[in-house]
């Protein structure tokens, strides 16, 4: 199927759902319900891609290991523009209710979307996800078939100032199962990762913060990784680390980092009021 | 930040957090061009010429009031971020019908009526100027002195701001910044050319482009003051007692009553919850430009001279008020930088000046609409007006309805205004009356929130500010109430004739009343249409609004 001249790929891990074409209802198992929605999006020639602590459950199984395990309460997703102008049909269709204030002051970049029999609710990203820095990403949702690059999966949570547990075990989930290297192919892709660090300080300092953090976690023996696991994941924290160093870095780059961090790096977060 | 956990500095967000669209500097410049110095201040100042206030202490001392508005705002803000800000204050505080009522006339209706005003300062600010340094002086004096010129203009207004709406808030932050820069750029440039000028060759200058580019009488320099002082031209810069200077303050507030303009925005700005910086956003946009006005007086008057200046005021507007058919010797607005710019026989650097210089104007101009928009889909999401106007359309992210509702009768109003139907010009001050009547009551709401809404204010950030142990809120509040109320009684029972839009204008009652029947209608039609649904609007207003 043909979107914007690009190819969805196919879906190796869609499971199939037999509810789909039948009844619109949302299921219970929030991941049945995941590869629900990405199926009948892909039928809708519409890019949907998971991004969060449900993507890194796809891709990570260590994301189930006692250690690391974690609740996930709801789905977020990422498409583009073009699929952006189908959600309003898409996930009414879904049986998904919109959060009209949100979405009309803010849908150009991201939609809340409520599943009020399931009591949850679905995020979706516009084109880039924008937290702290903004990643782009609206140009590489062809690479996974049901998630974002493990790249910008990792960036979505490295490049967040103030982390959560959460967010800490996710990093940690996808660093053990998934080689830092070249490529995309279930590895971290360290080449665009010190591509878009090396454009933007902020980016660069916020991930290598990221970096000293989970170092700390694990040397603080705050979660319970054998000493194996815990090597491997701290070798590959160095090896991004180099990469992202050694990477040339551009003018507004060098200039930039003479002011530092005296000047705020970074966008403020907020929680959102939710019904 | 709340919620830190201690080891290894971890934090308690429930889920993906959100970025919203503005920073607090986009506030900022929306707060900035809201009170803009060149487009309202200037067309103000020009109306001026006949009072006997000095205008740099009244523009001081009204600037010094404003300052407790923008504590009121600021506070109501920290404690309610939401989109539609007076609508969702009043609503919540005092109640729907005196919230819907306020609301829509002060940010909806009465928009219809600036959209004009903001043509008339386009096309003195942009068309006129640069048409006539290109050369066509007839299509500068066109657009400057006719009707059609004027309603053509409007229309542009109208496109022009329309594609502001549908472009986003993200985007238009960004159009913002840019004509921010420039504008700052553009008047520094203006600046200095008065700073380095002198008023020998400013006459010169005058003199010598002024018929060449737009027609204007030979010897125009003293023929304009001769035709200011027919008109009756007397406003001084400085001086006047502190009774004629607070005459002045209720024309002058049509330029500076508007540093909180962004409020029903304060939704989509990073932070809102934040007292101080509410604050010194709108704070910094009044203190900035008052002292830019300032600056701006006194070098006018160093080079241009103030009586001339307000002499060619005079002459102008009492040829557009229809108080004299002779053509003034100056046959257009006296644009102060274009005055400027005389004093360079370069046409291509004066181009440029007014070219930059009308960034003011863009960069402000969707403050008309913008604000409006949030005021009608706070409304629609209360089930006050149908669902459909807070739709966006998919495709293009466009408001649509909404649009529409501001447009159309918005060309109305600006037909109307242009060929001067049933009086429409008098009424320039009513644009500011009825939005400082909406002000009033956001303000009582303001006053009365600590003990109205006593859990709600507790559990904000402005609960911590008071002064001998009342709310900061209600202390501000019941000044700038004070304020407003001698305002509106200047305006509306005008004691010295000098406002022309009070109890003895028919059309300014009229229109205003209609108005706020208008208000009350829908008010009352939607509450009984919603009940005949089984929905209470009653239950609505019990509850803050989501964000």
């Amino acid at each position: 199927m043909a979107i914007g001249g690009r190819e969805q790929a196919p879906c190796p891990l869609i499971q199939p759902c037999t509810n789909w074409g039948k009844a619109m209802a949302t299921l219970a198992n929030l991941e049945d319900e995941m590869h629900r929605l990405i199926a009948a999006a892909q039928q809708e020639d519409i890019f949907l891609r998971v991004i969060g602590g449900l993507a890194v459950k796809v891709h990570s199984p260590h994301a189930s290991h006692r250690s690391l395990e974690r609740k996930y309460p709801d789905i977020d997703f990422v498409t583009d523009k073009a699929g952006a102008k189908k959600l309003l049909s898409f996930l009414a269709a879904m049986d998904y209710t919109p959060n009209k204030t949100f979405n009309t002051l803010s849908g150009d970049r991201r939609q809340l979307w409520y599943d009020e029999v399931q009591g949850r609710q679905i995020d979706v990203f516009i084109g880039d996800f924008t937290m702290c820095h903004t990643l782009p990403l609206a140009d590489r949702l062809e690479v996974e078939p049901l998630t974002i690059p493990l790249a910008e999966l990792f960036l979505s949570k490295a490049q967040i100032v103030e982390l959560n547990r959460k967010d800490i075990l996710d990093l940690l989930a996808l660093l053990l199962d998934h080689e830092v290297g070249t490529g995309d192919d279930e590895t971290i892709n360290s080449e665009l990762i010190s591509g878009l660090c090396s454009r933007d300080w902020g980016l660069y300092t916020t991930v290598s913060m990221t970096i000293q953090k989970l170092r700390g976690f694990l040397d603080e023996d705050q979660i319970d990784l054998d000493e194996e696991e815990a090597q491997t994941v701290k070798r590959r924290l160095t090896t991004l680390q180099k990469a992202m160093d050694e990477a040339p870095k551009t003018m507004a780059w060098k200039m930039r980092a003479r002011v530092g961090t005296r000047v705020r790096w970074y966008e403020e977060v907020e929680e959102v009021q939710r019904t | 930040m709340s919620g830190q956990t201690q080891e290894t500095s971890l934090f308690l967000r429930k889920a993906t957090g959100l970025v919203r669209s503005w920073s607090v500097f986009d506030a900022f410049i929306y707060a900035f061009f809201s009170i803009n110095l060149i487009t309202l201040g200037l067309y103000s100042f020009s109306q001026m010429y006949y009072f006997e206030g000095g205008l740099m202490p009244t523009l001081i001392v009204s600037g010094i009031f404003i300052i407790f508005e923008v504590v009121v705002y600021a506070a109501l803000i920290a404690v309610m971020p939401r989109a539609g800000g007076d609508y969702v204050w009043q609503s919540r505080i005092l109640g729907g019908g005196i919230g819907f009522v306020l609301a829509v006339t002060g940010w909806w209706f009465i928009l219809w009526l600036w959209v004009p005003l903001y043509a008339d300062m386009l096309r003195q600010l942009f068309f006129t100027p640069l048409l006539g340094i290109l050369g066509a002086t007839d299509a500068a004096l066109w657009f400057s002195n006719t009707a059609l010129g004027l309603f053509i203009t409007a229309v542009i207004v109208c496109i022009i701001v329309g594609i502001y709406i549908a472009i986003g808030m993200k985007w238009y932050s960004r159009i913002q910044k840019w004509c921010f820069w420039i504008s700052i750029v553009a008047l520094a440039i203006v600046l200095l050319f008065l700073l380095f000028g002198s008023n020998a060759r400013f006459q010169d200058g005058l003199n010598a482009q002024a018929p060449e580019l737009f027609g204007a009488a030979e010897n125009v320099y003293d023929e304009t003051i001769t035709a200011g002082q027919e008109a009756g031209a007397i406003a001084p810069l400085f001086g006047g007692t502190l009774g004629v200077i607070f005459l002045a303050i209720p024309y002058i507030v049509f330029f500076n009553l508007w540093p909180n303009w962004g409020a029903t925005l304060y939704g989509e700005v990073r932070g809102a919850t934040d007292f101080k910086r509410n604050f010194w956003g709108m704070g910094w946009a009044l203190i900035g430009t008052t002292i830019l006005g300032a600056v701006f007086f006194l070098l006018i008057s160093k080079t241009i001279t103030w009586d001339w200046y307000m002499n060619a005021n005079g002459a102008w507007w009492n040829y557009r008020w229809g108080y004299t058919e002779q053509t003034p010797p100056l046959p257009i607005w006296p644009y102060p930088a274009l005055l400027a710019v005389f004093m360079t026989p370069s046409r291509i650097l004066q181009f440029i000046v007014i070219l930059a210089m009308s960034a003011w104007w863009f960069g402000w101009s969707g403050t008309v609409f913008l604000s409006s928009t949030r005021v009608i889909f706070a409304a629609a999401f209360d089930r006050l007006l149908p669902e459909r106007v807070a739709e966006v359309d998919p495709r293009t992210r466009t408001p649509i309805w909404a649009l529409l509702l501001m447009v159309i009768p918005s060309l109305l109003v600006a037909a109307l205004f242009a060929w001067n139907i049933f009086d429409f010009q008098t009424l320039t001050l009513c644009s500011t009356l009825v939005i400082a009547v909406t002000y009033l009551g956001s303000t009582i709401a303001a006053i009365l929130l600590p003990w109205i809404k006593r859990d709600l204010y507790n559990a904000s950030p402005i609960a911590k500010y008071k002064i001998l142990g009342i709310p900061l809120i209600s202390v501000a509040g019941v000044i700038f109430g004070a304020f407003l109320g001698y305002l509106l009684y200047q305006w509306l029972i005008d004691p010295n004739g000098l406002y022309g839009i009070g109890l003895s204008n028919t059309s300014s009652v009229i229109y205003m009343l209609a108005m706020y029947l208008l208000a009350l209608g829908l008010y009352l039609g939607f509450r009984w249409y919603r009940r005949r649904e089984g929905i209470d609007i009653d239950k609505i207003y019990e509850e803050i609004p989501v964000e």
